[in-house]
């Protein structure tokens, strides 16, 4: 073994999909299979071991691994430049964040690490914002304070930022307000998401500009027995709209939730299929496991050009 | 409530009717207007008659909108001025939320005397 089991390798082995590992390996002269179809351990060693520092770099920047995949999606109104971005950079973050600090938890999100990559920066916080009742004795609850972590992608060209881990708008608009307190900018952010009454203009729109899938959806159920009912496409029809059944019943019934399907090639070069679930509250859209951040990008520069009318 | 006098909501009223009676129990202002492509303010204003007039009732979902949603029901309401305007604790999960304009759903259900007089005029 030529390399440390260290915060990278941890990193890799906990984010990044087997399919591209073993493809990627399986490039490499002087790989082995057998170790490539072991498991997740091995096969991380096997690519550390055999790929170029070079495509170990893109695969640790394609899967950063984000606390979880509940996303907010923001464009900016800003002028700020790259080079202003990597002048901000400069003075806020320290050596200390490059490795990572135990930060004071305190109710404001706090920044503990920052990881910079060619496009912009991923930024991780922390913070005790939250409050769980647990029945801790007979018929009485403790009010106990618990920790959330948000992860913020800043990047360019056009200034955006993608931020996984809250639940609700405002406490993602708060955390990146922070985040330009702690870089000392302005960048007047706006989140992306349709207007009211326009959900299923925007989902339609989405969909026919990813060419996607309807793989998933929670509808009301106008006419038949039920309230709503949930529908999940299977291989014969890979999208629900196009289920006589789906057409007839529930294309123009109300959605709770829909989640779509979507193909799109990374910065590793591969065609990856991916799963984002959005409905209410609007703006806020769950990836299914482990997308690529080329493939978020994507899908944002996606929406935003849909919203933006750009 | 039998008819407007106006060709535009009397041709609504009639689809709402045909909606009912083959057996759609529950309406939305946005599913009338994507199905027959008209103004969801129509569709919404027509609803509303019809509630007026005690042919429909309305019916109102809260929807939690906190971390562990799942995109289920927490509580209903018959009308609008019963929902909480303050933080909730969702029944079914825990979470705290406050029910806001993206989180109430408003349906509407055809009441006994709406089915009744259908019954009678087909």
């Amino acid at each position: 073994m030529t390399f440390e089991r260290d915060a990278r390798w941890r990193r890799i082995f906990e984010n990044v999909p087997s399919e591209p590992l073993i493809a990627l390996a399986k490039k490499c002269p002087g790989h082995s299979l057998e170790k490539l179809y072991q498991d997740q351990e091995a096969r991380v060693d096997e690519v550390l071991r055999v790929c170029d520092p070079e495509t170990i770099a893109k695969i640790y920047e394609e899967f950063p691994g984000p606390f979880n995949y509940v996303a907010w999606l923001f464009t900016s109104d800003s002028s700020l430049t790259k080079s202003d971005f990597d002048r901000a950079m400069k003075k806020a973050v320290g050596d200390e964040l490059l490795t990572g600090i135990r930060p004071k938890v305190e109710e404001k999100p706090k920044v503990y690490k920052v990881e910079s990559f060619t496009s912009g920066a991923m930024f991780r916080c922390v913070a005790s914002d939250r409050e769980e009742h647990l029945p801790v004795s007979f018929l009485e609850d403790e009010s106990i304070k618990v920790l959330s972590y948000y992860d913020a992608v800043l990047h360019f060209s056009r200034f955006e930022a993608v931020l996984f881990g809250p639940y609700s708008a405002t406490r993602a608009e708060k955390v990146l307000q922070e985040l330009d307190s702690f870089l000392g900018i302005s960048s007047r952010w706006t989140l992306l998401k349709p207007g009211t009454g326009q959900s299923r203009n925007f989902y339609k729109a989405l969909k026919k500009k990813l060419g996607g899938l309807l793989v998933e959806t929670k509808r009301h159920d106008p006419t038949g027995d039920y309230r709503t009912i949930t529908l999940e496409a299977r291989d014969k029809h890979p999208d629900l709209e196009e289920v006589p059944d789906f057409k007839k019943y529930y294309i123009d019934a109300d959605s709770d939730f829909d989640m779509l399907e979507f193909r799109c090639k990374n910065s590793l070069g591969f065609t990856e299929s991916v799963r984002v679930k959005f409905g209410r509250p609007h703006g806020r859209f769950t990836f299914g496991p482990n997308p690529s951040q080329s493939a978020i990008r994507y899908f944002q520069s996606t929406v935003s050009e849909l919203l933006r009318g750009t | 409530m039998n008819y407007y006098g106006e060709p535009k909501l009397d041709r609504l009223k009639a689809l709402i009717d045909a909606e009912v009676r083959q057996g759609i129990h529950s309406l939305r202002a946005s599913y009338l207007s994507r199905k027959y492509k008209i103004e969801p303010a129509l569709a919404q204003q027509v609803l509303s008659d019809l509630v007026a007039a005690g042919d429909l009732a309305t019916h109102y979902q809260v929807l939690c909108s906190g971390e562990k949603q799942q995109y289920d029901v927490d509580r209903e309401f018959t009308k609008r001025d019963e929902i909480p305007n303050y933080e909730l604790v969702c029944r079914r999960c825990g979470d705290r939320y406050v029910p806001n304009e993206e989180n109430i759903l408003l349906s509407f259900e055809p009441t006994e005397i709406y089915l009744e007089e259908l019954a009678q005029q087909s």
